[in-house]
């Protein structure tokens, strides 16, 4: 990969063609620059979506402080990526596969910058209706989003293009996130010194599981948070 | 490529968000808590007969997270207060089961994750007032394991497969990643039907008072 190469032709090259990646990708010394670079581009687009929904659905005006405010909210991806690099480190070291964290650091940046964009598309008609709750309940310690994809799917008043939509959606997420986990573990499993297939994929899904329930719990406290601070704010 | 930008720029962010936060808790100490609904109905047996109230709870917190929230009721003047902790239901409203009696006498306490707990609201519930439905059955956290079951061994199942394929490209194939696969599609149609149901335990059956 040449120097010019900006960090979207990175993020195509690294992160949307993650199933064609090669050990000498991960193992290089730039590849862990383009790891950061890749992911980022995934951020923003997920970043953007959210940005997006959060304004026109609260109704705020855009102003710069909020949205470095909001950008904020960009610190959590980051510990997500550094706390599900670390456990699968540490699980692949009990295991006795020993990849180096580098290797491991690059794996997960270079796919959760490929499944971001993917899973936010995806996410996006549960998005607008789990705003609206938060803006209805204003706990943001509430799972508004798992909320939002309980109502449309289950709800019987919904119209049934909606929940289609909703329905493709969830499958869409669903898809991203299983062929970036079943990539990584193959990826890792190439990187390890003696790791086969089943180590590397049981600790992408343990580290995941880990994620899933610590993470992302704080990970919604801000976002929430953030929500409805401003609109307690725009409204007294 | 420059490594060290991505690295200064989440520093920076992290200490903007940590000056954020503090900022957000002092603002929302000051918030008060609304119920925003109470809703109220008699769960009745195939007799008709009442046996339960249910009370599901609708709370807005003006950004106030809440830990927990705990309904206290008596169904005399003269009897102690019982404690009975509201379950935060999928649609986001809190639920409480009391037993049944003519004349409830209630209030709610909520615990946020910061500070001590608040009373919220408080009041009475008059028995023969109140709506029937039909007395559910509980509902069971097996869709938890079924659909962790089928995540895990869709990917088991494919792992497997991929590995004796890199190890041995003549093997047979084997029919177990297959009936794996199965197993994972059967489990997780499994989680969504209870999930559903679950889901429909909890909205209100109405049914026909009884003739007199």
């Amino acid at each position: 990969m040449g120097k010019e190469d900006n960090a979207l032709v990175i993020w195509f090259r690294r992160s949307l063609l993650f199933r064609e990646l090669e050990v000498k990708d991960i193992r290089s010394p730039q590849a862990l620059g383009e790891a950061f670079w890749s992911f980022g581009v995934g951020l923003t687009f997920y970043f953007t979506v959210l940005a997006v929904i959060g304004f026109t659905r609260a109704n705020l005006r855009i102003e710069f402080g909020q949205l470095a405010e909001f950008s904020m909210f960009c610190v959590v991806p980051a510990v997500s990526v550094a706390c599900l690099s670390f456990v699968i480190f540490a699980l692949l070291w009990v295991l006795r596969a020993g990849p180096k964290l580098e290797s491991v650091v690059v794996v997960t940046c270079f796919a959760l910058g490929g499944m971001f964009p993917f899973v936010t598309l995806g996410m996006w008609p549960f998005l607008g209706e789990a705003v609206r709750l938060a803006l209805e309940h204003q706990d943001p310690s509430l799972r508004y989003t798992k909320a939002a994809v309980y109502s449309l799917l289950f709800e019987t008043e919904m119209a049934s293009p909606v929940r289609f939509i909703a329905y493709l959606g969830i499958l869409v997420s669903l898809v991203a996130i299983g062929f970036y986990l079943y990539w990584m573990a193959v990826l890792l499993s190439k990187v390890s010194q003696r790791g086969g297939r089943i180590r590397a994929g049981f600790a992408v899904i343990c580290a995941w599981f880990v994620d899933c329930f610590l993470v992302s719990k704080v990970w919604g406290l801000v976002f929430w948070s953030l929500i409805i601070q401003h609109v307690k704010g725009h409204h007294g | 490529m420059d490594e060290k930008k991505p690295s200064l720029g989440l520093a920076l962010l992290l200490s903007l968000i940590l000056s954020c936060n503090a900022l957000g808790q002092a603002s929302v100490s000051e918030a008060s808590i609304i119920v925003r609904r109470f809703e109220a109905t008699k769960l009745v047996d195939r007799q008709r007969q009442p046996q339960q109230i249910e009370a599901k709870i609708s709370l807005q917190t003006q950004g106030k997270a809440i830990y927990r929230l705990d309904l206290f009721y008596r169904n005399s003047a003269d009897a102690p207060f019982e404690r009975v902790r509201c379950d935060l239901l999928p649609n986001l409203k809190y639920y409480a089961r009391l037993p049944y009696s003519v004349r409830i006498e209630y209030y709610l306490v909520a615990t946020p994750m910061v500070g001590g707990p608040t009373k919220v609201a408080g009041g009475s519930i008059v028995g023969p007032d109140l709506e029937p439905s039909r007395l559910g059955i509980e509902p069971g956290t097996g869709y938890f394991v079924a659909g962790t079951a089928a995540v895990v061994a869709l990917v088991t199942a494919a792992l497997i497969n991929s590995d004796r394929a890199a190890t041995n490209p003549h093997a047979n194939p084997s029919p177990v990643p297959y009936v794996a696969a199965g197993a994972a599609v059967g489990s997780a149609i499994a989680a969504v039907v209870i999930w559903k149901n679950r889901h429909k335990k909890y909205k209100d059956i109405p049914v026909q008072p009884a003739a007199h």
